[in-house]
């Protein structure tokens, strides 16, 4: 037996590319340590392979893994979507019931404030109660089974191979819920340079405010396979947001890599009322959001669409609404997006559900239905790059408060909102210029 | 719970043979969902989504995967048939809910569920589960039937 040569071994140790990392170096010694205490207390068995164990031999899979992600994600928004419709239907019809009475007002622009102002913006947003609710629903579930925790497990060993940290992802997944709540988690991520990289991706996962958008969308341009169609924005969102990860931690961000060490739960069946519970204690904030912020922002809305420099009761096309949104507008026209949805998007910057109530009122006081004018004015290809820039750009001013906070910099929020700006323009860009080559 | 708990059976063989033939029934009927849906063969009624097929052959990969365990007498491969199970049962659950809503929204005679056809939302993810789970009944009867009828021819009968 020849002796290793160990001159050769240390320079091979020396090289670059196989530093080990010192966090490995320590999980190494910590289970270890782990192992010799086991040695001495435990007797090995097969009667100690648990269920839990089980489900995780293939749930936690090299290959499996994410395809069986995907299909858990897949269906959670087919759920969403599909079960949510009728009960939209029924809001909607309600709605409708009251506008008949609130119509009749015998002062034409109270009635005309109630009506399109308040009913059609925040009654139109209620519509989408339904699914945000089983959103959350669906999210509790996975959460109170103990597999959205394995899900961050299946995507570290893809977001370590691309120099990222797997605990990242973790707050990533919170953001399908909401951004800030997703800024917020990134505190558990290792390392400055990790946790800023989350802080900057993490609006990128889409909210349960854009859902709204989608839904309405989806369901108007692509109504055979609109649930498909949101499952994909959503798909989208990760992606982008590991692209634009690895090009920060390539570019302005380069630092340390950490390993993630997790302890993973048992699975549990969820109860009834666990996750009945955390749904009500998230989707009820969207009821707030909805009698709060976006009510003033619908009556506010109402106001620029009613009036103009002329004064009250002018034509849609010359009111303050139209001015602000024809200003923006010629930056847009590669979009193909026109002035009505050029101001929904700059109302979106408040909250993302201003977007759709913007355009409802906008249509409303037009005195044209909201699906008919969507069709009207935007192209399927357009109305796909209208959700991928929805998808991408600053999702509400909260978020943009927690980037603040949660970086105790004025220049990273800048950036933050600046560079998600420029990405929405340009892939949804991209998806009209590469669509329109299969499409058009 | 425990292994012993599971009460798995300790010959696997024949429950290899089980998982081959669920494997390829889901992966053959998600491969004719997925043509029939981009229309390479003639489309049929509730085979037009294309994901779906994508699911199906996921849930097929998963039990396949678990066949070259279990011919080895690996209890391991037990779990695939789990998640196999699980993920059969959750597209089947979906797609129950699917139906209930939409006949809720038909019995409301709602203007775009007016249309509506429930033979549209009988897609292969639901009778698929159907099929999986009466041929698994059907099994485990004949199999306790077969272990009861051998017991007797073993001890002899009784006089």
């Amino acid at each position: 037996m020849t002796p290793p040569d160990d001159s050769k071994m240390e320079s091979e140790l020396l090289e670059p590319e196989d530093e080990i990392d010192p966090q490995i170096i320590l999980a190494d010694e910590r289970y270890e340590v782990i192992g010799q205490i086991l040695c001495e207390v435990y007797e090995p068995g097969h009667g100690k392979w648990i269920l839990s164990d089980m489900l995780d031999r293939v749930l936690l899979h090299r290959y499996l893994g994410l395809p069986i992600f995907l299909v858990t994600m897949w269906a959670m928004f087919h759920f969403t979507f599909e079960i949510s419709l009728v009960f939209m239907e029924m809001i909607t019809q309600f709605f409708a019931w009251i506008g008949t009475y609130t119509s009749q007002i015998p002062i034409p622009l109270l009635a005309s404030l109630v009506t399109d102002g308040i009913l059609g913006g925040v009654g139109f947003i209620l519509t989408f109660v339904p699914p945000i609710f089983f959103l959350y629903l669906a999210i509790s579930i996975l959460e109170d089974t103990g597999y959205l925790s394995r899900a961050a497990f299946v995507m570290d060993r893809f977001m370590m191979k691309m120099g990222l940290h797997g605990r990242s992802f973790i707050p990533l997944l919170l953001g399908f819920g909401c951004s800030v709540a997703a800024i917020m988690a990134a505190r558990t991520v290792d390392g400055e340079s990790n946790r800023l990289t989350t802080i900057l991706v993490s609006p990128l996962m889409s909210c349960a405010g854009r859902l709204p958008i989608y839904i309405l969308i989806a369901g108007v341009f692509f109504p055979t396979i609109a649930g498909t169609v949101v499952f994909l924005m959503y798909m989208l969102g990760i992606v982008m947001a590991i692209i634009v990860a690895i090009i920060f931690k390539k570019t302005i961000l380069r630092a340390e890599s950490s390993s993630m060490l997790m302890e993973l739960s048992q699975y549990q069946i969820p109860t009834a009322h666990g996750s009945f519970r955390h749904m009500w204690d998230r989707g009820v904030l969207f009821i707030k959001t909805a009698g709060t912020y976006l009510l003033v922002g619908s009556i506010i809305m109402w106001v620029l669409s009613a009036f103009g420099p002329a004064g009250l009761g002018v034509p849609i096309d010359e009111s303050f609404a139209a001015i602000l949104g024809r200003l923006f507008e010629p930056i847009f026209v590669p979009l193909g997006f026109s002035w009505q949805v050029v101001t929904g998007l700059i109302f979106g910057f408040l909250a993302k559900e201003a977007v759709i109530q913007s355009l409802a009122i906008v249509y409303a006081v037009g005195g044209i239905g909201l699906e008919t004018a969507l069709i009207a004015s935007l192209s399927p290809l357009a109305a796909f790059a209208l959700m991928v820039f929805v998808l991408l750009y600053v999702p509400c001013l909260a978020t943009v408060g927690a980037v603040r906070k949660e970086t105790g910099s004025w220049k990273w929020t800048g950036f933050s909102v600046a560079y998600q700006l420029v990405l929405a323009y340009i892939v949804a860009l991209l998806v009209v210029i590469i669509g329109g080559m299969f499409f058009v | 719970m425990y292994r012993e708990e599971l009460n798995l059976p300790k010959d696997s063989k024949w429950s290899s043979v089980l998982t081959l033939m669920i494997g390829i029934a889901y992966l053959s009927v998600g491969a004719i969902q997925i043509l029939s849906s981009l229309q390479l063969i003639t489309p049929i009624i509730g085979f037009s989504d294309l994901m779906g097929g994508v699911l199906l052959i996921i849930v097929a990969s998963v039990f396949l995967t678990g066949v070259k365990p279990l011919s080895v007498n690996n209890q391991e491969g037990y779990a695939f048939i789990a998640v196999g199970y699980i993920l059969a049962a959750l597209l089947f659950g979906l797609q129950i809910f699917v139906i209930l809503t939409n006949g809720l929204g038909w019995l409301l005679r709602f203007e775009d569920w007016i249309a509506w056809n429930i033979w549209n939302d009988i897609t292969p993810s639901l009778w698929m589960f159907v099929v999986l789970m009466t041929a698994t009944g059907s099994i485990w009867v004949i199999g306790n039937l077969r272990d009861k009828i051998l017991g007797v021819i073993k001890e002899g009968v009784p006089k």
